[in-house]
């Protein structure tokens, strides 16, 4: 069985896009959202967990399309149906079985996969390292500020606070995305610490946008899979992905609606600000935190 | 220990804030806030519904029809041209409501059954306890 790769990163930090360009690589097959590792059974993925965000029955759908595309080979209606069927007859079993089952189902492929839920606590990485102590990992980074500013453009910052993301005053609360930012590149790096060296690698999501090429080549390299110029151009075209696109009515999602909706990749140089920058959401002069300052340097950020 | 062994030890990273790990909703109050910070943190989910029911009686003012107004939501599904998602055809969207509105019903027929038998049942066992607590006397 060939070791699956995980994306770590925190929301908005370009994951879905990368995901589908190494997905598309000859020798791999990008998943979409599956969430498994969120909950122990897969049964506690039928569970509501919060009304606040989203609708739960997002969270499934990813899983509900992947088992559509690898058992049917399509994701119609009736594909997702079977699905459905295929989950309940799982409903007690660990979710990191499920996975294997999975990755057992499309050998000799790489099987990819980036939930961002997984990124907010150590427990729910350690399951995929449980059920799979030779995967491989790729902690995605992202600048901070165009980062946080992604969080706080969707719905409001709900995701923010969500985990309670919140700058606490003398007399006041307010909402900062950057401290999501901090302490979930730090729950991954504390994850990491426990997997070898060889298996994880950190990469900085604007270079890929950068110098997409170079960059999945390198990607291809440390993987162990091809690196020439034929696979490099599967891995340009994400939108090539099934799950590239919206699902059938009754699975509709399984990823990120804006990545869903238009998936074509452009190579383009972002702009990044510099760290004493103003804070978009911010309107009290407040500028990142010398912790997270510190932390976007280690990643190599100016 | 010294603090900078601390500080290396492998899986030690401190964060800077109470981000919570396994956030069930809003509503739950992370532990380790003081009573100050809770208050404060209330006062943002208040601003924050405020700001979302201001959005929502935008929207509904905007679109008296509640129909309009989800499809509205739901416009970013369509094309440019207005077509559904290739996976998703208008015959397979029509399909799926007519079959959950038959789920819908029979659903609300099941629970309409069981709500009888609920009653049914209350009424047998609270005899039943009643029996226990008074038998009846033999003559």
């Amino acid at each position: 069985m060939a070791a699956p790769l995980f994306l770590l990163a925190p929301p908005r930090s370009y994951t879905s896009l990368i995901n589908a360009m190494i997905g598309q690589h000859p020798e791999a097959f990008g998943l979409p959202e599956l969430n498994l590792f969120n909950v122990q059974q897969t049964k506690d993925l039928w569970r509501n967990v919060s009304d606040d965000i989203g609708d739960d029955n997002n969270r499934r759908q990813g899983l509900l399309r992947a088992v559509a595309e690898i058992y049917a080979g399509e994701q119609t209606r009736d594909a997702v149906v079977m699905a459905q069927h295929w989950a309940s007859a799982r409903e007690n079993m660990m979710t990191g079985d499920v996975f294997v089952e999975l990755v057992n189902k499309i050998d000799p492929l790489i099987a990819v996969e980036k939930s961002p839920a997984y990124t907010i606590s150590v427990d729910r990485m350690k399951r995929i390292y449980e059920a799979f102590p030779d995967a491989k990992f790729i902690h995605l980074v992202r600048h901070p500020i165009p980062q946080s500013k992604s969080v706080m453009g969707l719905n409001d910052g709900i995701f923010a606070l969500f985990v309670n993301a919140i700058d606490f005053q003398a007399d006041k609360a307010i909402l900062d995305p950057q401290i999501a930012w901090h302490d979930i590149n730090i729950n991954i790096l504390n994850f990491l610490d426990i997997v070898p060296a060889e298996n994880q690698m950190r990469i900085r999501g604007e270079l890929i946008m950068e110098n997409p090429r170079e960059e999945l080549a390198g990607i291809c390299r440390w993987l162990g899979i091809r690196d020439d110029e034929e696979a490099v151009d599967d891995m340009m075209h994400p939108e090539a992905s099934p799950f590239a696109c919206f699902g059938p009515v009754n699975a509709l999602f399984g990823n990120d609606p804006n990545f869903l909706r238009g998936s074509k990749f452009r190579p383009h140089k972002p702009r990044l600000p510099a760290m004493d920058a103003e804070l978009p959401w911010r309107d009290d002069g407040v500028r990142l935190r010398p912790e997270v300052v510190a932390l976007a340097r280690e990643f190599g950020y100016e | 220990m010294s603090q900078d062994s601390e500080k290396n030890k492998p899986g030690s990273r401190k964060g800077i804030g109470q981000v919570t790990t396994e956030p069930k909703s809003i509503k739950s109050e992370p532990p380790e806030l003081t009573p100050q910070q809770q208050a404060l943190r209330q006062a943002v989910i208040t601003e924050f519904r405020s700001k979302k029911i201001k959005a929502f009686v935008a929207k509904q003012v905007k679109h008296i029809n509640a129909n309009r107004q989800v499809a509205d939501g739901i416009r970013f599904l369509f094309d440019e041209n207005g077509l559904p998602p290739a996976n998703a055809p208008l015959e397979d969207i029509i399909s799926e409501r007519k079959k959950i509105e038959s789920e819908i019903r029979w659903f609300e027929a099941m629970a309409n059954e069981m709500r009888g038998r609920l009653v049914q049942i209350k009424e047998i066992e609270e005899l039943a306890l009643e029996m226990i607590e008074n038998p009846p006397v033999d003559e």
